[in-house]
């Protein structure tokens, strides 16, 4: 068996400022056509008495043309719990200032904060509120990019794992959170919505706290999903990553359709041109990967999904969906360092369109 | 005209006209693909609001025929815009009433179809979605994030 030294709290509070800023990374490549695009994205688990998720995301979309550099900064909160609720909001730059480098992003009257070797969430919006301290429990994995063709490409880092406390009020009720399990992760870079792109991305981090396992996987593909572009499964033991597995290592399957009624929509007049409740979000989803030492296997069920409706940058008549997708997960297998069998309530995102 | 009434057909007419403004690819080819055809929209008791798009601004009127007549309450029109129903579930339901010649109506849905999508690129119209749910309609758009409509 390896054993592995978890990293100590002073070694994260002093990486993660310096991997997870803002890139705000504006160059020649950026225009209207194809705008820098970045975001943040935080995942929490609601306790097992009250099962759900909430999905915080910050995303700032800047452009160059000859009327100058432009900024716009969108604030999505979401919630499942009995029912999906959430909102999306828009801000200039001037309601919403981005520094370089740095984590810290006011929207209105909801930030996100970076403070002694947590994040600090503040959500304030009409469909929720939230305030949250999330304290990640290992260092960020280097940035990661793929190549998209044609000088576009998305990059990004993970938190796969962080302890949240604080409470969130879903409309009346408040529900309050110690030591739940928390996602971030941060993606950045120059591609155009609706281009032959699409994705599945999830995560499983156990019910317990103290089960020190977690799983990460990711898929970019053509938008037919024909072509794999990138996929990778990173697993990590108590905060320290444990292996990666990469491309022919892994195989992925999607099975049935997720069906049900016509999905909760953001934003909501977006519903009104997609009023069938297809989404291209499957039934079930697996994945198996092998290395010479180690073995993941994951098992996802669809429970329940939202759709994110995002306008095409290609196609102006035309939108790009993402559907974040509450379900249960498994992930079992064995590493040099322990065998592992984790489950849970989580979120996988299905990018199609 | 009742103050309810006159707000929505303004409201109305800021919504075409933001579009028109800030997503005109769209709005072109929503007037290409309505034409001459007219609109006239009854919502709760406000009086009839009438679209035509061969002339104006302004292109919403007090009107009493169109070639699409379309009745439905404030409360079903406030359920489509939270995406709480579909147009297709309105009309079967009998929330959303429809009369017009088949090929008038479809000529008008893609049109909306159009407008939609010029809509959720147009950066403006999320607060004057948000102000359609203030009360009293006439609400000032927020200072801080608006709602993306």
């Amino acid at each position: 068996m390896t054993t592995l030294l978890p990293p100590g709290p002073g070694a994260i509070a002093r990486a993660v400022p310096r991997i997870d800023g803002w890139r705000c990374a504006v160059d020649a490549r950026t225009t209207p056509a194809t705008t820098f695009k970045e975001w943040m994205h935080f995942c929490v688990a609601l306790p097992r008495e009250t099962p759900g998720h909430l999905l915080i995301n910050v995303n700032v979309t800047e452009c160059r043309s000859p009327a100058g550099h432009q900024r716009q900064c969108r604030l999505i909160a979401m919630a499942i719990r009995d029912h999906w609720r959430g909102s999306i909001e828009t801000f200039s730059p001037n309601t919403a200032p981005v520094r370089p480098g740095a984590i810290d992003i006011d929207l209105g009257d909801s930030s996100v904060r970076w403070r002694d070797g947590a994040f600090e969430l503040e959500v304030r919006c009409e469909a929720l509120s939230a305030r949250l301290r999330l304290s990640p429990v290992s260092l960020p994995t280097v940035a990661t990019r793929v190549s998209l063709g044609g000088g576009q490409g998305i990059e990004w880092v993970v938190l796969p794992r962080l302890e949240v406390t604080g409470w969130i009020d879903l409309g009346d009720q408040r529900i309050t959170l110690r030591r739940a399990l928390g996602y971030h992760d941060h993606n950045w870079g120059h591609f155009r919505w609706g281009n032959d792109l699409a994705w599945e991305w999830g995560f499983v981090n156990p019910v317990d706290a103290d089960d020190p396992w977690t799983a990460v996987f990711v898929r970019i593909s053509d938008g037919a999903r024909i072509r794999t572009l990138s996929q990778a499964a990173l697993l990590w033991h108590e905060g320290s990553l444990v292996t990666t597995f990469q491309d022919r290592q892994i195989r992925m399957d999607l099975g049935g359709i997720h069906g049900g009624q016509r999905p909760f929509t953001l934003p909501a007049a977006a519903s009104l041109l997609m009023p069938g409740a297809s989404s291209g979000v499957p039934a079930h989803f697996s994945l198996e990967a092998h290395s010479q030492s180690d073995d993941l296997f994951v098992q996802f069920a669809s429970l329940s999904k939202a759709r994110v409706a995002i306008p095409s940058d290609v196609d102006p008549f035309r939108l790009v969906v993402l559907n974040e997708t509450f379900g249960h997960a498994r992930a079992h297998g064995k590493t040099s360092v322990g065998s592992f069998d984790i489950s849970g309530l989580t979120m996988m995102e299905f990018v199609r369109g | 005209m009742d103050s309810g009434g006159q707000s929505l057909s303004t409201q109305l007419e800021d919504a075409l006209a933001i579009v028109a403004r800030e997503a005109p690819l769209h709005f072109a080819r929503m007037r290409r693909q309505v034409g001459e055809l007219t609109a006239l929209i009854r919502v709760g008791e406000a009086p009839p609001m009438k679209l035509l798009f061969t002339e104006g601004p302004p292109w919403v009127r007090p009107g009493a025929t169109g070639s699409v007549e379309v009745s439905l309450s404030r409360a079903d029109l406030a359920r489509l815009l939270r995406g709480e129903l579909t147009i297709d579930e309105g009309i079967v339901s009998g929330a959303v009433q429809v009369r017009s010649q088949v090929d008038h109506l479809l000529r008008w849905f893609d049109g909306l179809a159009s407008w939609l999508h010029g809509a959720l690129r147009s950066p403006s119209l999320p607060a004057l979605h948000h102000q359609f749910f203030s009360t009293g309609q006439t609400t000032p758009v927020r200072p801080k994030g608006n709602l993306t409509c």
